[in-house]
């Protein structure tokens, strides 16, 4: 079940020129704002190439920092120990599985996110570190804030295809097709029902 | 019999009153056994059913931690995340073996299953229980009893994490002997459970022997599969056994029963034994009081039975053997007034058997000891050839002494001259007082002339006077003897010829006579003459004849001479020449005079007042006239106011 209460369409704020921004609320069905959802919109036509940076995903008293890191697809990513302790940092997850052997400090090499899709990551001696790399084919993406607010901006004119992903799988907004031009400022609020749910896959 | 029935009844008591005790007490301890046994039965098939879901819960949780520790295994996380079939299934595998499981699952996030090593769904098919599914996603894990194909399954089930959930492990664990053979040890109860699932088959796992394994198969589909307690008494063959039915907790609709039963002979055993111990030993007590009843039955019938002897002596006559108990109680007292009252009783039987034979006055024997003595000398004389006499004597006039000198001299008298006849006698005769002044003397004699030695000693014994008071008397006696076997055969013929000879001497006017034989039937005649003459004058046997005297001058009739006449009821009627002398020699003429002379007077009278002026003659016997009482017999005729002078008196010779 979807529950998609509404979409709301509203003011456009000119912030540059011909680009504009899309503002998103993601809140669930209580009304309670959405934190670390990804919102990405996927332009028609091709996509901006990633640009050469390399991403972090970090580990810091047993935890992983952040707890969900989008990139773009074919991001490289660090994945640096800050602990005193060592880490197996592995992941089973189709859009790349790999394992980081035992380390302290930082590997060698990064690991490339050349697939779209959701890698769950998880070290083996630690089960309860637990991440999310959120692989996207578009460099328009961000995460929500703790008032489960995002912006993308420098949008270019154009149609999208606006997704929002967010931990809980079960009852993922159905995507939204947004057309932007000039620079104007849109507002768009997805709904989910935000639970622990165990449904659905990466 | 008396004694017998004293034990018996004595017995019947001890025995009923200690049977009574014994039934109400076996009847009180099975009547508080049996409430007992019902709570204890209630009670531990109850803690049986909680044990049993303890211990399937603590196995479950143990199971569910086993469980996650395997899916928490790096490799088995990777083999599962590989997503290759065969990999998958044979990771499953081994790591089912790892613990134990009997079956494993593999579920996918969306709930289908990929793996299902009973082969019991297929692969892409919903798992089949989906609320225990829905249990895990809540809680993590989760853990049930279920029935699969007919068997009941501890199902747990788990996460594989990696670290999200990639999919469901479940391991199943079957429910079989182990298990309930496990609770049979820590409830010591027999523990069936089956399926009662529709569709499968079910299979029953218990800790029954075979047999009774077979009877409840029979009866498990009738049982009630509701989720109420039952507890019923269910007979498996021929044992019973308390039974108490729970379904367990399933989900699904899986539905398991599990059946708890404790056998009714196992759980009264120990009451029965204890029954048996009251029984045997109530069973014993009774013995014992039996004995001591028996013990007390003799101690007290005992003495009762030397009591009962000592009576039956008693009674018959022997007073000389004592009852002998040597006993200080009731019973030794009563022996002791036992032997008091039969002293008493033979000294009273003494007194009486003495007054029976002797004669008050005079203490000498009477007539029935005289005739006893005499017979045992008949006895005793046949045996030795002596002779035994017997001497009966009878006083002269007594009847005038006693009338003259009074009854009291007369008792003297008597009582004087038994003495004097006790002193002339040796050792071995016996003398005796028959009644009145008759008196007899049994004596041994060699020959048969001995009894007149006999009498004359008595005679001469007599013949010195016998001073009474200031009063000195003379005593004649007639004495008449008869001797065994001369004159008689028997002691009471003996008698009666002592008897005649003694009337043959008083009429002879002799002191002593010797029966003679051949005088019985005259001498029996004059005697019962002699008695019967007493009694003529009262009973008016006698008349008196007129014979006229006649003047031979005149040819006038003088006089008329008075004869007595008596009319015998047999003889007919008697002259008084046959009765006037026995009349003297018994005494009796006196009263025969005055009847004679009253009825002579009055005739004489009578005949005055007709106009016949006549004299009446009456003859006086000799011997009356000698007596005291005759003439003022006389006398008192003559003054009396119609006493016509016309009569005269003249003395006979004999007759009147």
């Amino acid at each position: 079940m979807r529950h998609i209460i509404g979409l709301l369409v509203a003011a456009v704020t000119p912030m540059s020129l011909c680009a504009a921004s899309l503002s998103v609320d993601v809140h669930n069905g209580r009304g309670s704002a959405v934190r670390d959802a990804v919102v990405y919109a996927i332009p028609e036509g091709k996509a901006p190439a990633a640009p050469k940076r390399v991403a972090v995903m970090d580990q810091k008293d047993r935890t992983f920092l952040p707890h969900v890191l989008a990139v773009q697809t074919g991001t490289a990513v660090r994945f640096p120990n800050n602990d005193d302790i060592r880490h197996q940092v592995y992941s089973f997850s189709r859009a790349k599985t790999f394992q980081l052997p035992l380390y302290k400090g930082t590997p060698a090499s990064p690991i490339v996110f050349d697939k779209s899709g959701v890698v769950a990551l998880g070290c083996n001696i630690h089960d309860r570190m637990s991440a999310f790399v959120v692989i996207v084919d578009t460099p328009y993406f961000a995460k929500t804030d703790g008032s489960g607010r995002v912006s993308l901006r420098n949008l270019p004119p154009g149609r999208y295809v606006v997704h929002v992903w967010s931990e809980d799988r079960r009852n993922e907004p159905a995507p939204m097709n947004i057309t932007v031009s000039g620079e104007e400022d849109r507002n768009v609020t997805f709904v989910t029902d935000v639970g622990r749910g165990l449904h659905g896959g990466p | 019999m008396a004694v017998r029935r004293f034990r018996t009844k004595l017995l019947v008591l001890v025995i009923v009153a200690l049977v009574a005790l014994q039934t109400a007490t076996l009847i009180a301890v099975h009547v508080a056994g049996q409430r007992t046994l019902r709570k204890r039965i209630d009670e531990e098939l109850h803690v049986g059913a909680r044990v049993l879901d303890r211990v399937l819960r603590t196995r479950a949780r143990q199971l569910a931690d086993t469980v996650r520790v395997l899916a928490s295994d790096f490799a088995f996380k990777e083999a599962i995340a590989s997503g290759d079939r065969p990999t998958i299934d044979s990771a499953l595998h081994n790591h089912g073996e790892r613990i134990a499981a009997d079956a494993v699952f593999l579920i996918a996030p969306d709930g289908t299953v990929t793996s299902d090593s009973l082969a019991s769904t297929r692969t892409g098919k919903p798992f089949a229980f989906p609320s225990l599914l829905r249990t895990a996603e809540e809680n993590n894990e989760a853990s049930a009893t279920v029935s699969i194909a007919g068997r009941p399954y501890q199902l747990v089930i788990t996460p594989v994490l990696a670290p999200q959930p990639i999919a469901w492990v479940c391991m199943g664990f079957a429910l079989d002997e182990r298990v309930v053979n496990d609770i049979r040890r820590l409830t010591s109860l027999e523990v069936s459970l089956w399926s009662t699932a529709t569709g499968a088959n079910p299979q029953l796992v218990t800790t029954l022997p075979a047999p009774l394994r077979d009877s409840l198969v029979s009866q498990m589909r009738t049982l009630p599969a509701t989720r109420t307690i039952t507890e019923t008494t269910l007979p498996l063959r021929d044992a019973n056994y308390a039974t108490l039915l729970e379904p367990l907790q399933t989900t699904d609709g899986s539905k398991v029963n599990m059946l708890v039963q404790l056998s009714f002979d196992e759980a009264r055993k120990p009451f029965a034994n204890l029954e048996l111990q009251i029984f045997t030993f109530t069973s014993l007590a009774l013995l014992a009081a039996v004995v001591a009843a028996i013990i007390f039955a003799r101690a007290v019938t005992r003495p009762l039975r030397s009591l009962a002897d000592g009576a039956e002596r008693i009674e018959r006559g022997d007073y000389v053997s004592p009852i002998v108990i040597n006993q200080h109680d009731e019973i030794g007292h009563l022996a002791t007034s036992f032997n008091n009252m039969q002293q008493a009783i033979a000294l009273r039987e003494e007194q009486i058997i003495y007054q029976a034979t002797h004669d008050g006055l005079t203490g000498l024997p009477n007539r029935t000891l005289f005739m006893d003595r005499l017979a045992q000398g008949i006895a005793a004389s046949k045996r030795t050839g002596d002779a035994v006499g017997m001497i009966m004597m009878d006083l002269d006039r007594f009847k005038e002494i006693n009338d003259t000198l009074g009854h009291h001299f007369g008792d003297q008298l008597l009582i004087e001259i038994g003495r004097r006849l006790a002193a002339t006698l040796r050792e071995g005769d016996t003398v005796a007082r028959l009644g009145g002044d008759e008196f007899a003397v049994r004596f041994m004699a060699r020959e048969p002339s001995h009894g007149i030695r006999v009498a004359k000693r008595i005679t001469e014994a007599l013949e010195k006077p016998f001073v009474l008071g200031e009063v000195a008397i003379d005593i004649n006696a007639s004495i008449g003897i008869a001797t065994f076997p001369t004159h008689a055969d028997d002691a009471e013929s003996l008698m009666k010829r002592a008897d005649i000879a003694m009337y043959e001497a008083k009429k002879n006017h002799e002191r002593i006579a010797v029966y003679e034989a051949g005088r019985d039937e005259h001498s029996l005649r004059r005697l019962s003459l002699m008695m019967e003459l007493r009694h003529a004058v009262a009973n008016n046997q006698l008349d008196l004849h007129y014979q006229p005297k006649i003047d031979v001058a005149t040819e006038r009739v003088v006089h008329a001479e008075a004869l007595a006449r008596w009319h015998h009821p047999v003889h007919g009627m008697m002259r008084p020449d046959e009765f006037i002398p026995l009349a003297e020699q018994t005494g009796n003429i006196g009263l025969i005079t005055k009847w004679v002379l009253r009825r002579a007077i009055h005739q004489c009278a009578t005949w005055l007042r007709e106009g016949h002026d006549l004299a009446v003659a009456v003859n006086l016997s000799a011997l009356d006239s000698s007596t005291p009482s005759s003439p003022p017999t006389s006398a008192r005729c003559c003054r009396r106011p119609d006493f016509p002078r016309r009569t005269s008196f003249s003395r006979s010779p004999r007759a009147p």
